[in-house]
């Protein structure tokens, strides 16, 4: 079971508490999220790509326009949607297990049933031999690999990641976003997957949507027709990323004149 | 391969920071020989050098012409302090101030902890007890003890009275702090996961601030242990507190100083033993 992501004249504004300067982070947006689609997010630094993330995962509010997922207005964070965090942001007094359990105790289930569940995401995500490893003791992909396994645990109809990998070196990054996708395509699920890397959006995504600078629109939406799994030295993929890449770049620009013209 | 972790992470740290598991445990474990031995040898003589030679120029002193009345020697403050020990008047003193300071910081400890979580939560809580924590806090624990007596009379109640008075701001201020300074993104975390607002204060906030709280735990006790031995001085008529007043009116310097040193012994073996359970209870 997939969900569908709806925006409509998705608009947010930011006010700064302080100085009551507005910040108009996403302007008007429209755009359809498929159910069970892996939608890859790229767009310039400060367009409103975490601010989309987090609206979607109801921890920001709207400020103007629809969002909904399968119909229904998003009203407040949920279950439904799982979250990964660049920052990891695991639960440093929880060891391995205790934190891929967290949302299972949320939910109530028995001690059995939670840790049945959460020993088979932990060893989905390879982290067998690490279940009772504290937070501290774990390089950043293992913990990133907490943090993908502790959503999977809540089976969520989407997942939502931030920069999931970005801090990671490029053997590990390579390694988790194939793990990832194998995850992906077992399960049903819509994946909405934010990152700066046009060969990772190419990788990964089923569908790349490139944003303008701020205020942030949707600017373009490419299909990637390719077939997994891809291969990245490929003539096709190589073609794939030139589009993608020259419209990012556009608007990359275009964010660095406005912040000059600021200056 | 994470089997030694456990070991490795609950050995006692100074400061209570903790040494991350890098290589492999247990082939550390095993290179550790003569080398590591003399290596802490060493380590412990170097510790010890310091009060050794202050123990040496106190005996020197001691022997000097005309300080012997005011200055007894280490042997001398030793034998006294054997003398009261097996004559189990030691203990008595040393009993009644640990159960007062103990009683103290117990009360202090779950108002402060609860007052503290209480202010973070809550706007109303916060905006009526703050001003009143900040007219109150810089009242030291001196300034408590008449009062006190007016109130409870000489005894147990008053001297409790003041240790609450003199660590419960400590104890409130670092569990306010710790409780509003959590990560945001932990937050975020366990509301994607489904937690609700009462969840994340138990399942996050609390465990978050705890080693905030443990701080000023920690901090407090020394604080009790200095306010327990203040109020004694003056509210009671027994504890150690009462005991090295009472040799200074009775001109004993030798139960003075052996008094005091007993005060620094227990002051460092409660600060010891609170790290040991700190280090059992939390991994962080
Ligand atoms: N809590 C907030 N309060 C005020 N302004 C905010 C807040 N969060 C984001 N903004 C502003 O909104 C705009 C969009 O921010 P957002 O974090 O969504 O960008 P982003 O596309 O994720 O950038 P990056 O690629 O650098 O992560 C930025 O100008 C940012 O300064
Ligand atoms: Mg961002």
């Amino acid at each position: 079971m997939s969900h569908m992501i709806e925006a409509r004249q998705l608009t947010k504004r930011y006010v700064n508490e302080r100085t009551g300067r507005e910040v108009l982070a996403l302007d008007h947006v429209d755009f359809t999220i498929a159910a069970g689609e892996f939608l890859c997010l790229v767009g310039p630094s400060g367009c409103g790509k975490s601010t989309f993330l987090q609206m979607v995962a109801g921890l920001e509010q709207v400020t103007e326009g629809t969002l909904t997922i399968n119909g229904k207005p998003i009203a407040g964070p949920g279950a439904d949607r799982g979250m990964v965090f660049q920052s990891y942001a695991l639960f440093p007094w929880r060891n391995v297990i205790e934190n891929i359990r967290f949302g299972l105790e949320i939910k109530g289930l028995s001690k059995a049933e939670m840790n049945e569940i959460a020993h088979a995401a932990a060893h989905q995500v390879g982290l067998h031999g690490f279940e009772h490893a504290y937070p501290k003791e774990l390089s950043g992909g293992m913990k990133q690999r907490v943090g993908i396994a502790r959503a999977l645990a809540n089976d969520p109809p989407v997942l939502l990641m931030d920069e999931p990998f970005a801090a990671l070196d490029a053997q590990t990054r390579e390694m988790l976003q194939e793990e990832l996708l194998s995850l992906w395509q077992g399960a049903n699920r819509t994946v909405l997957f934010v990152t700066h890397s046009v060969q990772e959006a190419v990788y990964l995504g089923s569908r790349i949507a490139i944003m303008t600078a701020r205020p942030g629109r949707i600017k373009t939406v490419i299909d990637v027709g390719l077939q997994h799994p891809r291969d990245i030295t490929a003539a096709a993929f190589g073609e794939l990323m030139k589009p993608v890449y020259a419209a990012l770049k556009e608007e990359v620009l275009k964010a660095a004149v406005s912040a000059r013209a600021l200056a | 391969m994470m089997a030694g972790s456990d070991d490795i992470r609950l050995r006692p740290r100074r400061g209570g920071a903790l040494r991350p598991a890098a290589g492999s445990p247990q082939s550390r474990r095993r290179r550790r020989g003569a080398a590591d031995l003399r290596a802490r040898m060493q380590a412990l003589a170097i510790r010890l050098a310091l009060p050794l030679l202050l123990i040496a120029l106190w005996a020197v002193a001691a022997r000097s012409p005309g300080v012997a009345p005011v200055l007894p020697g280490p042997a001398a403050v030793l034998a006294t302090l054997w003398q009261m020990t097996i004559s189990g008047e030691l203990f008595v003193h040393v009993a009644a101030s640990l159960q007062r300071a103990f009683a103290g910081f117990v009360v202090a400890g779950i108002i402060g902890v609860a007052a503290g979580l209480a202010m973070s939560q809550s706007r109303l809580v916060n905006d009526i007890l703050a001003g009143p924590v900040e007219l109150l806090r810089p009242i030291s624990s001196i300034a408590w003890i008449p009062l006190a007596i007016l109130w409870f009379g000489i005894g147990f109640n008053s001297v409790v009275f003041v240790i609450v008075a003199s660590c419960i701001f400590i104890i409130l201020l670092n569990t306010l702090a710790a409780a509003q300074n959590v990560d945001r993104d932990l937050v975020n975390a366990a509301l994607t996961l489904g937690a609700t607002p009462r969840q994340i204060f138990t399942k996050v906030t609390v465990p978050s601030a705890m080693p905030g709280i443990m701080l000023g735990l920690r901090i407090a006790m020394t604080g009790a242990w200095g306010g327990v031995l203040i109020a004694e001085m003056i509210a009671t008529r027994e504890g150690l507190g009462y005991m090295i007043v009472r040799a200074q009116a009775s001109y004993r310097p030798d139960i003075v100083i052996g008094g005091m040193i007993v005060i620094g012994f227990v002051g460092y073996a409660l600060n010891w033993l609170f790290l040991a359970l700190q280090r059992r209870i939390t991994h962080v």
